[in-house]
């Protein structure tokens, strides 16, 4: 079915590409930190203490990097009508992490589809559709930007 | 000199290691004994014509070239000495190019290009090498790779030994620890991406791998 695709062949809703959508907005509670932070047995003393995070120079208890990743989960995300393969699979996750998410943070969530694109390997052809999740703190800074990877295959 | 011929980072989709992170791991090698001097960064179907990697490059006293690999429908392809003029020619993007047509315009354009991981399953040049294709152009295939399964070294070596192929060597790797596993020792300088093509066409190389690189004083 898709041995000759090529990437501008790939059969999707490319209106899609770079649109993007308002995901919703996040207060990040301490309540929350502490338990991400157990979690993944973060120990520093800027994620579970306020006075250790003022002293450091920050505005309150430090959220650990990854946290953004959190949110995602729970992201509705427009259907690409994507016509390939049989099967999928979650394939990645990239964070960059721009600016210090702190405890009382309010963080806006947009998401887009950044791209589509095929490659070959062992197993065949594969489409890979990525989505980008930006986060823009309270000061309208981008605080930090998810990007995930699912892949479709034959 | 020894150089890895196939690597990826950040730049490639599928790979997380930064060209830093590899240059202080080659540097942590040569202090354990191994000779490592460059790699070439092979990224996935592009070619980043404006990244310049000199300063890293000097800083930490390892050669960092740039060459690609790329999707044909005859396999993946690795290319060296990639020009504006290549790039103009051809859709690196384009994951089922001619691989025929590739080498034919690489050649023109004074790079060069030539199978890689040839065994492996699904994407190496050994399930077209026997089609009725011509592949007279192909005279050196990639040889060793560090991310080779179980049977695809051997299916490698049956290629080289029946067409009597020259064979480089690469780590292909994707994250830090597995750069420079293996490599390709040249008899020559190299500087350049120049000399690179250079050297293979002249084919004054051989595959190695990382072992064989320790000097003889630092092996127990």
């Amino acid at each position: 079915m898709s041995e000759d695709l090529n990437k501008d062949q790939i059969d999707y809703d490319k209106s899609q590409l770079n649109k993007e959508y308002p995901a919703g907005s996040f207060l990040v509670t301490e309540k929350e930190v502490a338990m991400y932070c157990n979690s993944i047995g973060e120990l520093s003393e800027i994620c579970h203490d306020k006075s250790k995070a003022l002293e450091a120079g920050y505005r309150d208890i430090v959220a650990p990097p990854t946290f953004c990743a959190l949110f995602v989960r729970g992201f509705d995300r427009p259907d690409i009508n994507l016509n390939f393969g049989k099967s999928g699979f979650h394939a990645g996750e990239a964070i960059d992490v721009l600016e210090p998410i702190c405890v009382g943070d309010t963080l806006d969530a947009s998401i887009q589809l950044s791209d589509v694109y095929i490659k070959t390997g062992r197993s065949g052809q594969m489409v890979f559709i990525v989505w980008e999740h930006i986060f823009r703190n309270q000061n309208g800074n981008i605080a930090a930007k998810v990007r995930e990877s699912h892949v479709r295959r034959e | 000199m020894n150089l890895d011929l196939h690597c990826h980072s950040v730049s490639s989709d599928d790979s997380r290691a930064t060209v830093e992170q590899y240059l202080k791991w080659i540097v942590s090698l040569r202090k354990k004994g191994y000779i490592v001097d460059g790699i070439v960064l092979t990224e996935h179907r592009k070619f980043d014509i404006d990244l310049d990697y000199t300063e890293l490059s000097d800083k930490y006293d390892v050669l960092v070239l740039k060459g690609s690999e790329l999707d044909t429908r005859h396999g993946h392809f690795l290319v060296y000495g990639v020009t504006k003029q290549m790039l103009n020619k051809i859709d690196f993007g384009n994951v089922k190019m001619d691989s025929i047509e590739l080498m034919k315009i690489a050649k023109e354009s004074g790079a060069i290009a030539f199978p890689a991981h040839p065994g492996r399953f699904g994407i190496g040049f050994c399930e077209y090498s026997d089609s009725d294709l011509d592949f007279a152009q192909v005279s050196i295939v990639e040889h060793l790779n560090g991310s080779y399964r179980s049977g695809e070294l051997e299916r490698t070596e049956k290629l080289i030994s029946d067409k009597g192929y020259a064979g480089t060597g690469g780590s292909d790797a994707h994250f830090v620890s597995a750069i420079a596993t293996c490599l390709t020792e040249f008899r020559t300088s190299i500087h350049n991406e120049q000399d690179l093509v250079s050297a293979l066409n002249q084919k004054t190389f051989r595959a190695i791998t990382l072992e064989e690189t320790r000097k003889p004083d630092d092996v127990n």
